[in-house]
């Protein structure tokens, strides 16, 4: 199970290393993932021509399913009785570390580094203020998340209900329009936290 | 004859061959026969001489391969894969509204008849990414006189072609914006000689993912502004429609002149993603035209006309 989890959580990194490796590709390669690409919906064969985006989306939407992966194992153990609990907080990190990644992006490349210039950017837009909110809620999970502490915070854990509303409000943010796709996800992360108030 | 303008600031290094120029020329002229085959070997025998410094114009690939065009998609892959098959000829263009004349142009005749020249320029996305696009066309000036202004032409509103069959987005009632896609300029903008109407890029036609077969591009103005596959230009007294600007004007302004000191209330105007690099580079008053265009604002609070 454990082996499943890494390898499903590492495939993101494992995709964006295929994309930025495209120019490279030897032809044998090429043409198996010119093949996937004929049947499945996904790009394998070309470099990222907005490769800054192209990061940003993959480690915040790989963040945000990661996440509602986690917040399923409490939904899965009372209305289907599976037992996955003792991945969760495994999930969990994995779930951080993109947020980490998507998080180190903004505030390393897009704003060089600048603290004083993505304070403001914090301040004046909303949009940037619920994306690190979610991001200091995880990133407080995450460090009490020890053997050690866990106990001490758990209340504080809660508060990962309040980051799933954030991030679902900064994912619909981050689009110039609202679709269905953007709407489907929005109704998954609010479904993981209604099926936790319906049943106990 | 394609006659090359020093407007977009193009080294002298980068100037190309009187014969190249008749070729592309010539080639403008075939395109049209050749789109309507549906073969496109000609495009492949033009080549440009790459810019050793200054301006370096983004690679073909990506200018094609990362578009938005909404009436295909809301992502950028969606134009060029779903573009293939738009029907650009016959293609009619019509110049109404407060005119001394109105004009329905036929677009093979109109590349015929108007002199086209090259424009290298910055081209700002209103989302954040930039590029540099080696545009061919003619200064809507040009084709504005041809209809004769008015005392009442003040403002241009331009419009998308409406047709649900070749642009399946434009049949949704959800998820999209709403349809034809209009965009306006003031007057003086519209007659601004950087202002031009561009039927090709890289010496080729336009492909339907960039545009085709005739859009507006105003290089100081974020991307939204210039409009594609345009078929109806109306003069009109007032202030036209403009498609972003009507459903969300807080954030779409209709000058949408790029400024790096007014930010999007989503994300910071200051800098820039050119496409293919992953660092940002900084964002210029009017995308770098601010010495030909700034005099057109002289007196408006910029803060406020976004």
């Amino acid at each position: 199970m454990r082996v499943i989890i890494w390898f499903g959580a590492l495939l993101p990194i494992v995709y964006a290393a295929i994309r930025f490796s495209a120019e490279f590709h030897p032809v044998w390669l090429r043409d198996i993932f010119v093949f996937i690409e004929g049947y499945a919906r996904i790009v394998l064969t070309k470099t990222p021509t907005d490769p800054l985006k192209f990061l940003t989306d993959l480690s915040g939407n790989s963040g945000l399913w990661l996440l509602a992966v986690t917040l399923s194992i409490t939904p899965l153990r009372s209305y289907l009785k599976i037992n996955f609990l003792k991945y969760r907080r495994f999930l969990g990190l994995f779930a951080f570390f993109y947020a980490l990644i998507h998080a180190l992006l903004f505030i390393a490349v897009d704003q060089q580094f600048d603290l004083a210039a993505t304070a403001h950017e914090v301040i004046t837009k909303p949009f940037i203020a619920f994306g690190m909110g979610a991001f200091a809620i995880l990133l407080l999970m995450a460090l009490t998340s020890t053997r050690k502490l866990y106990p001490k915070f758990r209340g504080w854990h809660k508060l990962v209900y309040f980051a799933v509303v954030l991030i679902a409000v900064h994912f619909l943010m981050s689009h110039k329009t609202v679709t269905f796709s953007h709407v489907t996800v929005v109704g998954v992360l609010l479904m993981l936290l209604a099926m936790r108030l319906v049943k106990r | 004859m394609l006659r090359r303008n020093n407007y977009g600031l193009i080294p002298s290094s980068e100037i190309t061959s009187e014969s190249l120029y008749q070729e592309r020329r010539a080639f403008m002229k075939l395109g049209a026969s050749a789109a309507l085959m549906g073969s496109v070997p000609l495009m492949a025998a033009l080549d440009f001489e790459k810019s050793k410094r200054g301006l370096e114009p983004t690679p073909f690939d990506q200018i094609t391969t990362y578009n938005n065009f909404y009436e295909y998609g809301t992502d950028k892959e969606s134009p060029a894969k779903l573009s293939k098959n738009l029907k650009i000829r016959p293609w009619t263009l019509t110049i109404g509204g407060e005119v001394q004349k109105s004009l329905t142009l036929d677009i093979d005749t109109l590349i015929k008849k108007i002199p086209l020249e090259e424009r290298i320029y910055r081209f700002r996305c209103v989302e954040g990414w930039a590029m540099v696009v080696p545009w061919v066309g003619f200064t809507l000036a040009s084709l504005l006189k041809q209809a004769g202004l008015t005392s009442k032409s003040k403002y241009v509103e331009f419009e998308t072609l409406f047709d649900p069959v070749q642009f399946p987005q434009q049949s949704k009632s959800f998820g999209n914006i709403p349809f034809p896609y209009r965009e306006g300029l003031r007057i003086d903008e519209a007659m601004h000689p950087l202002t031009i109407l561009a039927v090709g890029l890289y010496g080729k036609e336009l492909l339907p993912q960039n545009g085709a077969p005739i859009r507006l591009v105003v290089p100081w103005k974020y991307g939204f502004k210039s409009i594609k596959s345009i078929v109806n230009i109306t003069l009109k007294e007032h202030q036209t429609r403009s498609t972003w600007n009507q459903i969300a004007p807080q954030e779409y302004g209709f000058y949408a002149n790029v400024n790096p000191s007014v930010d999007h209330p989503r994300w910071s105007q200051s800098r820039e993603r050119v496409l293919g690099k992953f660092f940002k580079q900084e964002t210029l008053a009017f995308n770098g035209y601010g010495n030909e265009v700034a005099h057109l604002y002289k007196n408006m609070d910029l803060k406020k006309y976004y």
